[in-house]
C-alpha cells in the first residue's frame, strides 16, 4: 500500500499518470473513430456513384 | 532504398504499408510504456528533493520531447509538401498537429501539476520551459485555425505549409527569448528531469517511456495520415476499388 | 537591376497616397494604442509606483496590439479592387513588393506609435532617459511586426472571418519581439545595461528583414490562386 501513496505526492504522480492515459486513449479513439467515419462516409458515396451509372 | 521510399511516397503504398505496421508500433509502444511505467514508479530510487514526485517526469519528459518533435515533423511535412509538392507530406503534416497540440496540452498539464509543491502555484511564469509550450501551443493554435479557415485542401496545404516554416524558424528564437526573460526573474526555479548525472535507476525507465511515446505517436501518426489519405484520394481508383472490391455492388 | 528601386518606391508610394485620402486608417490604430494605453491606469488603480513598474510593458503590449489592428487591413483593399492580382502578376520581384508594402505599413503604423509613445511614457511617469531606449525599442520592433505581420496578413487575405486568426497566426511570432522589446525598458528603469535586448531586437529585425518577405510573397500566391 505504501508503494502506491508515492510519499506525500500521490494525488500529483497518480493524477498526471491518469491524465497522460486519458489524453493518449483519447488520441487512439480519435484517430480510428475518424478512419471509421471518414470509411463509411465513403462506402455511401462510391455506393451511390456505382448505382447511378 | 530509393525506390522503397519512392513507393512509400505513393498514397496506395503508404495505405497498405501503414496499415501493417500500426499494430507493432502500438504493440511495441505499449511495451515500452508499461516498462517505463513500472519501473519508473516503483523501482527508481526517489529523489532526494522531491521524493517520490519527481516521477512526474516520467510522464511530463516524454509528453514535452514529442510536443516538439511533432512540431519538426510538421514542419519537414509541410516544406517538403511545399518544395516538392508531395501529396503524402502534407497529409503528413495534416495529421502531426492535432497530435502535437496534444501532447502539447499534456506538457503542460504534468509540468503544473509538478510544479505545484514546488512553486505553491499551478502556474509559474518564471519557469521557461513551462512557458516555451505554452507559446508552443498557441503555434498549434494557429495551425489548426489557418487549416481549418480555409476550404481548399490544396490550398489550406500550402498555406498552413508556410506558416508551420515560419514557426519552425521562430521556436529556438522563442525559447531563446523566454529563457532570458526568465534568467531576469529573480528566484526563478527550473523544472529539473534530473540532470544529466542522473541514477541509471532513474534514466533508464524515462528512456523507455520516451521510446515508447515515440512509438505511439508513430502509430498515431500513421493512423492519422491514412485517414488523410483516404480523404484525399477518395476520387481515385485505387481508393473505389478499396472500398468496392470488383465483384460487390452493381 | 534598374527597375528594383521604382517598383519598392511606386508600392510605398501607393500606400502613402491611399494612407493621405483615407487618414482613418493611419487615426484610428494611433487612438487604439492611446486608449488601450489608458485602460491599465483605469483597471489597476494611479499609484505611481505601480503606473512606473508597469509602463514598458503596458506600452509595449498597446503597440503590439494596435499593430495587429492596422494589419488586418494591410492587403484588403489591394485585394477587394483586384490590384493585388496585378502585384502578384508583376515582372518585379515578389518579395520585393512584399517588403515594399510592409515598410509602408511601418511608415503608416509603426512610426506614428514610436513618434506618439513618448506622450504615453509620461503619462507612466517614465523619465525621459528611459523614453529613448523606449523609442529605439520600439522603432526595432515594429519594424519587425510589420514585415512578421505582413506575412499573417498574406495567409488571411480574403478568408472572411480573417480579423481574430491574423492575431492567432501572428502572436506567439510576436513574443520574442515584445519579450525583447518591453524587458529591455524595464531594465533600462532599473538602471541595468540594455546593450543584449537593444542587439537582440535589431538581429530579429535584420533576419525579418531577409526572410519574411520571400515568405509574404509565398503566401500572397498561395492565397491568391
Amino acid at each position: 500500500m505504501e508503494i502506491f501513496m508515492m510519499g506525500k505526492y500521490s494525488a500529483h504522480v497518480w493524477s498526471s499518470f491518469g491524465i497522460t492515459a486519458v489524453v493518449l486513449i483519447i488520441c487512439v479513439l480519435q484517430a480510428h473513430r475518424r478512419h471509421r467515419i471518414v470509411l463509411s462516409d465513403l462506402r455511401v458515396r462510391i455506393k451511390a456513384m456505382e448505382s447511378e451509372q | 532504398m530509393w525506390s522503397f521510399l519512392h513507393k512509400l511516397a505513393s498514397p496506395p503504398h503508404f495505405y497498405g504499408l501503414s496499415a501493417k505496421m500500426i499494430p507493432w508500433l502500438y504493440a511495441a509502444g505499449l511495451v515500452a510504456i508499461a516498462y517505463g511505467t513500472v519501473a519508473g514508479l516503483f523501482y527508481a530510487p526517489a529523489d532526494e528533493e522531491m521524493n517520490d514526485g519527481f516521477r512526474i517526469i516520467y510522464v511530463h519528459v516524454p509528453a514535452a520531447f514529442i510536443s516538439m518533435s511533432a512540431y519538426m515533423v510538421m514542419a519537414v511535412g509541410a516544406g517538403i509538401g511545399l518544395i516538392w509538392r508531395m501529396k503524402l507530406a502534407h497529409a503528413v503534416a495534416a495529421g502531426a498537429a492535432p497530435l502535437g497540440a496534444w501532447f502539447t496540452f499534456l506538457a503542460l498539464i504534468t509540468g503544473s501539476i509538478w510544479g505545484r509543491p514546488m512553486w505553491g502555484t499551478w502556474w509559474e511564469w518564471g519557469d521557461p520551459r513551462l512557458t516555451s509550450e505554452l507559446l508552443m501551443l498557441f503555434l498549434y493554435f494557429g495551425y489548426l485555425a489557418l487549416r481549418a479557415a480555409i476550404d481548399d485542401t490544396a490550398k489550406a496545404d500550402k498555406a498552413s505549409a508556410v506558416l508551420a516554416l515560419v514557426g519552425a524558424v521562430n521556436i529556438p528564437i522563442i525559447h531563446f527569448s523566454v529563457e532570458w526573460w526568465t534568467s531576469l526573474h529573480q528566484g526563478s526555479t527550473l523544472l529539473k528531469a534530473g540532470g544529466p548525472g542522473m541514477h541509471p535507476d532513474m534514466l533508464y525507465p524515462l528512456l523507455a517511456m520516451i521510446l515508447g511515446f515515440v512509438l505511439l505517436f508513430a502509430a498515431l501518426l500513421l493512423a492519422r495520415v491514412r485517414t488523410e489519405v483516404l480523404h484525399r484520394e477518395r476520387r481515385t481508383r485505387w481508393v473505389r476499388k478499396l472500398i468496392m472490391p470488383a465483384g460487390e455492388a452493381a | 537591376m534598374p527597375g528594383l528601386l521604382k517598383g519598392f518606391s511606386a508600392i510605398v508610394r501607393r500606400d502613402l497616397l491611399l494612407a493621405w485620402k483615407r487618414p482613418g486608417d493611419v487615426l484610428n490604430p494611433l487612438f487604439f494604442f492611446a486608449m488601450v494605453a489608458s485602460l491599465f491606469p483605469l483597471a489597476t488603480g494611479p499609484s505611481p509606483e505601480q503606473l512606473m513598474l508597469n509602463g514598458p510593458g503596458v506600452v509595449w503590449v498597446a503597440a503590439l496590439l494596435a499593430t495587429l489592428l492596422s494589419l488586418n487591413s494591410l492587403f484588403l483593399s489591394d485585394f477587394e479592387d483586384g490590384s493585388l492580382d496585378q502585384i502578384i502578376l508583376s515582372p518585379q520581384p515578389l518579395p520585393l513588393l512584399g517588403l515594399g508594402k510592409a515598410a509602408a505599413h511601418w511608415l503608416l503604423s509603426g512610426l506614428p506609435l514610436v513618434l506618439v509613445s513618448p506622450l504615453i511614457a509620461v503619462t507612466y511617469r517614465m523619465p525621459a532617459d528611459i523614453v529613448g531606449v523606449m523609442m529605439l525599442t520600439l522603432a526595432l520592433g515594429t519594424v519587425s511586426l510589420s514585415l512578421l505581420g505582413a506575412i499573417g496578413a498574406a495567409l488571411t487575405v480574403g478568408l472572411n472571418r480573417s480579423n481574430a486568426l491574423l492575431s492567432l497566426l501572428i502572436l506567439p511570432l510576436a513574443m520574442p519581439v515584445l519579450i525583447f522589446g518591453a524587458r529591455t525598458v524595464s531594465l533600462a528603469a532599473a538602471g541595468d545595461p540594455v546593450a543584449a535586448g537593444i542587439y537582440f531586437l535589431a538581429a530579429y529585425c535584420m533576419l525579418a528583414l531577409t526572410l519574411a518577405p520571400f515568405a509574404t510573397a509565398a503566401a500572397l500566391k498561395i492565397s491568391n490562386e
